[in-house]
């Protein structure tokens, strides 16, 4: 109930801070300081603060596919009817007390309903996805709340917590970071409304819940580098991260990046785990294009990548798992994507895997698309791909569709088929084919409304349905 | 609906997208180079063309910049033809092009300029391989708007209301393979990303805990390849094993766990069914024992269900004193202290 109650504060707040915000500019008080002063000669008009709110409504009708239960059991047939409500609120540039348009709010959060719930099951949960202010002091910045950060050897995390960050004139940037990490409400989940989702943990075993004690579970690091947008950049990083009491994560990452001023774009990124004390994730990322041009005749794009990596590494170092295997894994192939005219493209690509131990794998895709029409809404689409491997293989065929009916109503198709190699539980293939129907009401309100359909190895047929409504008012198209 | 035929939906599909693809309406472009590449100026021939010709008014708004059938007028007397012409849709190009605030006037008295707009619009008559608008690449060539850039600025060319609308192509662009390198980028480009996108935008792929897939989210995307399309399920172990390090980008060993739980192949749960094959493990450590090689090869499929701290079934033998011998592999060094945790689970006194 604490980490309700937190949540809940927290999201109070922000709201509270950006109402206030836009309140003080509306009724525009006598400025009783030389900031208040200065916003309002730059801002006669009051605070004139970018907003963005959006909302969407997910509603699903479910059959559940007829998978065999444990030891291949019946399973009888759930129906349900799922909500899914996320929200987001975006206020960037709003005046502070620090100085004009220096402000940036952040605020996104979800909710989910079931009805038809199984005695026993939650009947509903939420959580507060992101939640941050950040305050721009001139060349630094700081954010306080719950935020994501981004690159390096931090990945991807989302802290409750503070990050600053700066950049000087001469493109030298430094960022630090630190805070509770963000636990995901695994325990909250129901999740049986997609084919491959189920029970959660405490369905089967609630005794087995781990109730994570947070202070235990907390990060930092911070990021140093040199950015230049024509030169490049090159950076370093530092992870450390705590879980239960244990290391899960210590790690330097370095980064380096070509500018415009190269032909060919470069991205190389590498992370060194210091709990495993061996490069965890190198990752090197070339493309070049022979031609880009917006009438989209003619244009040759070629990309190489590099992808080196120690699974185990990437586990958390908390798990006894991590210290049971060394192999590594190395990727390396590339893609070439041909424009031609009348809209026409083509992609061809192919990756080879080597592991430590065992048969190399394979991955290959062939895309040919169509963009039609006069806006060149009109998309066909077929991708063929092939995924190889040791122990089974098999070929995808994909067939994608975007079709304008009038000006506000589209459709959309999406077929796919599977041929595997070895069957899987006595079947060589699997289908899945939708369709959807999208509707522009207006500027702010979109509605989407379709299905679809799967025949697979886990399913004899598998049918969902799903209606989204979505409001998105962006005050900047005022 | 007992059987479905692919092949069936394939051709219905295709035979839509055909019908939508004949009955589109052949549009009538301008030809540009006819105008200006015409013989002119001298005795008995027209005046000759300028750009400014017929786009005089750009220079005063941009909105005005398209000719008037004035223009057209003045030599051609085939009114239904001008029309036709005159109300063309105006391209992808032309309508992301309107968009872009841009002082013509300001930018034609540059010297670099010298009042040409061919500089910008070579693809218009003397390059057909070029655009007919040029690149945001080429505005950063003559003045690179450093200052705006490293501060996250983009107005005054962007207006603000666009900039989540909008798609980089030139310019951080988000072509094929982004999602492979967007990560590298977001450390050095976290400024110019938080133009467009908010933390709302990572959050959409990246917080699983939602339980909203990214496709179903996006089930409207047919031009994108989301992760897990379509019979995702029947082929996760095969996509794992492929790229082993992807699955934990986004999901922890609980996401495995929990479903695992339900379909009774978890090793937490009472009345498991092993998925296993024969001969994957025995207490005959000279019996063939699959199971060691695939750990090897590919630990984080084990650890999807064989992860729960203390209680991991693999230690069972694996530890000081079990009958599964040392599971370190060769060279093993670690910088845990003796006092770790995790290390006590099979040695006591530590590593």
């Amino acid at each position: 109930m604490n980490g309700t109650r937190s949540r809940h504060t927290l999201a109070t707040s922000l709201v509270g801070a950006l109402l206030l915000s836009r309140g003080a500019a509306a009724q525009a008080p006598p400025p009783s300081d030389a900031s208040a002063s200065a916003a309002a000669s730059a801002n006669p008009a009051g605070d004139d603060h970018d907003l963005v709110f959006r909302s969407r409504l997910t509603a699903a009708g479910f059959q559940r596919a007829f998978t065999p239960g444990p030891g291949g059991a019946i399973v009888t047939t759930d129906t349900l009817a799922p909500f899914h409500e996320a929200v987001s609120l975006a206020a960037d540039r709003v005046d502070s007390p620090v100085g004009v348009d220096t402000l940036d709010i952040q605020f996104a959060a979800y909710g989910q309903v079931w009805a038809g719930q199984p005695e026993g099951m939650p009947l509903s949960t939420w959580d507060i996805a992101s939640a941050f202010l950040t305050q721009r002091m001139g060349p630094v910045a700081v954010s306080l709340g719950r935020q994501p950060i981004v690159g390096g050897a931090a990945r991807y995390r989302r802290l409750d917590g503070v990050s600053l960050r700066g950049k000087t004139e001469f493109g030298l940037y430094a960022a630090a970071y630190g805070g509770l990490t963000v636990l995901p409400r695994w325990d909250q989940w129901y999740g049986t409304h997609t084919l491959g989702d189920a029970y959660e943990q405490w369905s089967s075993a609630p005794d087995s819940i781990i109730t994570p004690v947070r202070s235990e579970n907390w990060m930092g690091g911070m990021n140093v580098g040199w950015a230049d947008e024509r030169i490049g950049s090159l950076g370093v990083s530092f992870h450390h991260q705590a879980e239960n009491q244990s290391i899960a994560d210590e790690s330097m990452g370095v980064g380096l990046r070509l500018g415009s001023w190269s032909p060919v774009g470069l991205v190389a990124d590498a992370i060194y785990s210091l709990a495993q004390r061996s490069w965890s994730d190198v990752r090197v990322v070339a493309d070049w294009a022979l031609s880009k041009s917006e009438k989209r005749s003619v244009g040759l794009g070629l990309r190489g990548e590099l992808l080196h990596t120690l699974p185990s590494a990437l586990l958390s170092q908390a798990s006894v798992l991590s210290v049971f295997s060394f192999e590594q894994v190395t990727e390396a192939g590339g893609e070439l994507d041909v424009q031609l005219p009348l809209g026409l493209r083509v992609g061809l690509g192919a990756f080879g895997q080597d592991y430590g131990e065992g048969s190399p794998g394979a991955r290959l895709r062939g895309t040919v698309q169509l963009l039609t029409g006069e806006r060149e809404q009109t998309l066909l689409r077929l991708v063929v791909s092939r995924v190889a491997l040791e122990a089974n293989a098999y070929t995808q065929i994909r067939l994608a569709g975007r079709f304008p009916l009038w000006s506000r109503l589209t459709a959309y198709t999406d077929v796919y088929q599977y041929f595997y190699d070895q069957p899987i539980k006595d079947h060589d293939s699997s289908t899945f084919a939708a369709a959807h129907l999208g509707y522009a009401a207006g500027k702010y309100w979109s509605a989407r409304l379709g299905g679809s359909a799967s025949q697979s190895p886990t399913a004899a047929l598998d049918l969902q349905a799903m209606a989204q409504l979505t409001l998105e008012i962006d005050r900047r198209d005022q | 609906m007992r059987s479905l035929s692919p092949a069936v939906l394939l051709l219905l599909t295709a035979l839509l997208g055909a019908v939508v693809f004949a009955c589109r309406t052949p549009t009538v472009r301008f030809p540009h180079a006819a105008h200006l590449g015409m013989e002119c100026g001298e005795p008995g021939q027209p005046s000759c063309f300028t750009c400014l010709s017929c786009h005089g008014k750009i220079t005063e708004d941009p909105k005005l910049g398209h000719p008037t059938d004035q223009n057209c007028s003045n030599c051609h007397k085939n009114e239904k033809q001008m029309q036709r012409v005159l109300a063309a849709e105006p391209t992808r190009a032309e309508l992301r092009a309107s968009k872009i605030q841009f002082d013509h006037k300001k930018h034609l008295a540059m010297p670099e300029v010298g009042g040409q707009c061919i500089h910008c619009h070579a693809g218009v008559v003397s390059d057909a391989q070029k655009p007919h608008f040029p690149a945001m690449s080429q505005c950063f060539e003559c003045h690179q708007h450093k200052e705006q850039w490293d501060q996250g600025t983009c107005m005054p060319c962007h207006r603000p209301a666009d900039l989540r609308k909008l798609v980089p192509e030139t310019f951080l662009a988000h072509g094929p393979g982004w999602d492979r390198r967007h990560g590298s980028l977001a450390l050095a480009t976290t400024v110019q990303c938080a133009q467009c996108h908010t933390a709302e935008s990572c959050d959409d792929c990246h917080d699983v805990s939602q339980n909203l897939t990214i496709e179903r989210r996006n089930a409207t995307r047919v031009d994108g390849d989301f992760i897990h399309p379509a019979d995702f399920l029947t082929r996760h172990a095969m996509e794992a094993a492929s790229e082993p390090a992807r699955c934990l980008s986004c999901h922890r060993t609980e996401t495995c766990e929990s479903c695992h739980m339900q379909h009774g192949v978890s090793a937490g749960r009472i009345d498991a069914v092993s998925p296993h094959p024969p001969g994957w493990m025995g207490p005959d450590v000279l019996a063939t024992n699959h199971h060691g090689r695939a750990a090897r090869r590919d630990i984080l499929s084990c650890a999807s269900c064989h992860d729960q701290g203390p209680d991991t079934n693999c230690i069972d033998c694996h530890k000081v004193g079990g009958v599964g011998g040392n599971p370190h592999p060769s060279g093993w060094q670690s910088s845990r202290t003796p006092s770790d945790l995790m290390c006590s689970y099979c040695h006591e006194d530590g590593p």
